[in-house]
């Protein structure tokens, strides 16, 4: 009796310890709530943009399910599911120069959501070629073609050059005389100009960059320092992104546009004495539209507002 | 003495000449010809034959380069003027790339230009607009 006693204490002692050990093989090291992305950054394209993130430290929990993506801001769009391999991603069918808000939530398969993490940015018009749907290209000094870059032709709503006899149309200028090698503001540059030119700023130049797709922002240009200057080319030998900014014919607010400058073993291509510089422009048609917003910071990053 | 004077002569002829050689080398290198640009404006062969001329929009000149029409360039006006088909590098005729530039009030191509049968062509290596 006292036996089978014991025996019966011990089956209940045994069955206690692997119903224990069964509720720790659970997947409990899940946290709670997902942990939103961070750095959200946008691009523009021409009617889509491109935005990129640093992934959510949730991506490593089992509960891990990807990324809702909505967007507000122009027609109603559904939201979008990404995995945790479509970064970057392109949104498509964006209007340009309209503000669009992207809001990137990290999901976990219960359906619980991170707190947004947020950024407003436009698409903008792409241009590889001119308004002749040629490279669009200026020339050194000494050529009879125009040294002048027109990156927006109100007229024909496409880049064009432009020679020194019009320099009102100049947005940017490259100068080559005298051993030279600038890119610049046109007032800047030693030109006897037939008109004069308007005030063209630059703020950043970015290197290091195989297409302005690379170039991500996550704050509106106009954050960004900007003056009148002249980039000396030959202090550099990798590809250039300027971030320019001038007035449109009859305006007063700035219009913004990111221009490449391509190097191809040099920034001068071609035969003298009609070696030119060639460029990829992403441009805001729209007056007083820097691109974006400034991101909104993630405000309670591990907040569950399921 | 009559021997060595003839030598100092001698030599002296010898630097002059190889200076002089060494000088016409360095302008030869230091004065590429210029590549001026033909300069004109993009018309097409029926605007030549009828002698009216009109100014074309970019999109209906393209569209007229499509169902066939020539474009040229015309240099100069009037009686003076003189008609280059331009071709490109690997021999096609640019036409339609010329269409493109119709509607440009100035052009130039840089290129090689020959005379043959009669018609005026220019190899093209570079054709841009000048306003």
């Amino acid at each position: 009796m006292k036996k089978s006693i014991l025996t019966a204490i011990a089956i209940m002692i045994t069955a206690l310890f692997f119903n224990a050990c069964d509720n720790s093989t659970t997947p409990t090291n899940s946290q709670n709530s997902p942990v939103a992305p961070t750095n959200l950054q946008a691009t523009s394209q021409d009617g889509s943009v491109i935005i990129k993130w640093t992934a959510s430290t949730s991506e490593t929990d089992p509960l891990f399910a990807g990324y809702v993506l909505n967007i507000t801001g122009g027609t109603p769009m559904a939201p979008i599911s990404l995995t945790k391999v479509q970064n970057p991603y392109t949104v498509s069918g964006l209007e340009d120069g309209v503000v669009y808000t992207f809001s990137l939530q990290t999901k976990f398969t219960n359906d619980s959501l991170s707190a947004p993490i947020t950024i407003s940015w436009s698409p903008a018009l792409r241009f590889t070629q001119n308004e002749n749907d040629a490279p669009i290209r200026i020339y050194e000094t000494a050529s009879s073609f125009g040294s002048g870059l027109v990156i927006f032709n109100s007229n024909t709503k496409l880049p064009s050059s432009a020679k020194v006899s019009d320099g009102a149309s100049w947005t940017l200028g490259l100068y080559t005389s005298n051993s030279q090698l600038l890119l610049g503001s046109p007032s800047l540059l030693n030109y006897n100009y037939g008109t004069t030119p308007g005030t063209v700023e630059i703020a950043d130049v970015i290197t290091g960059v195989n297409s302005l797709d690379e170039v991500f922002d996550s704050q509106a240009l106009n954050a960004h320092n900007f003056s009148q200057k002249t980039i000396d080319l030959s202090q550099y030998s990798s590809n250039l992104v300027l971030i320019v900014r001038h007035h449109q014919s009859g305006q007063t607010d700035w219009n913004y546009a990111k221009v490449f400058v391509e190097y191809n073993n040099g920034f001068l291509q071609g035969t003298s004495p009609n070696r030119y510089v060639e460029f990829n422009i992403s441009y805001q048609e729209i007056t007083g539209n820097p691109y974006a917003k400034i991101a909104d910071k993630v405000i309670n990053l591990n907040k569950n507002i399921k | 003495m009559k021997r060595i004077l003839s030598i100092i002569i001698l030599v002296a002829l010898v630097v002059v000449a190889s200076n002089y050689a060494d000088a016409a080398t360095k302008k030869k290198v230091a004065t590429p010809k210029a590549a001026k640009p033909t300069v004109g404006k993009v018309v097409s062969l029926n605007e030549v034959a009828t002698g009216s001329f009109i100014q074309w929009k970019k999109a209906d000149a393209a569209a007229e380069a499509t169902k066939g029409t020539p474009f040229v360039l015309m240099v100069g006006t009037g009686t003076k003027a003189q008609i280059y088909f331009v071709y490109n590098a690997d021999g096609s005729f640019a036409g339609k790339k010329l269409a493109n530039y119709a509607f440009n009030k100035k052009i130039g191509v840089v290129g090689k230009i020959q005379t043959k049968n009669g018609l005026k062509i220019i190899i093209a290596d570079t054709i841009e607009a000048m306003e």
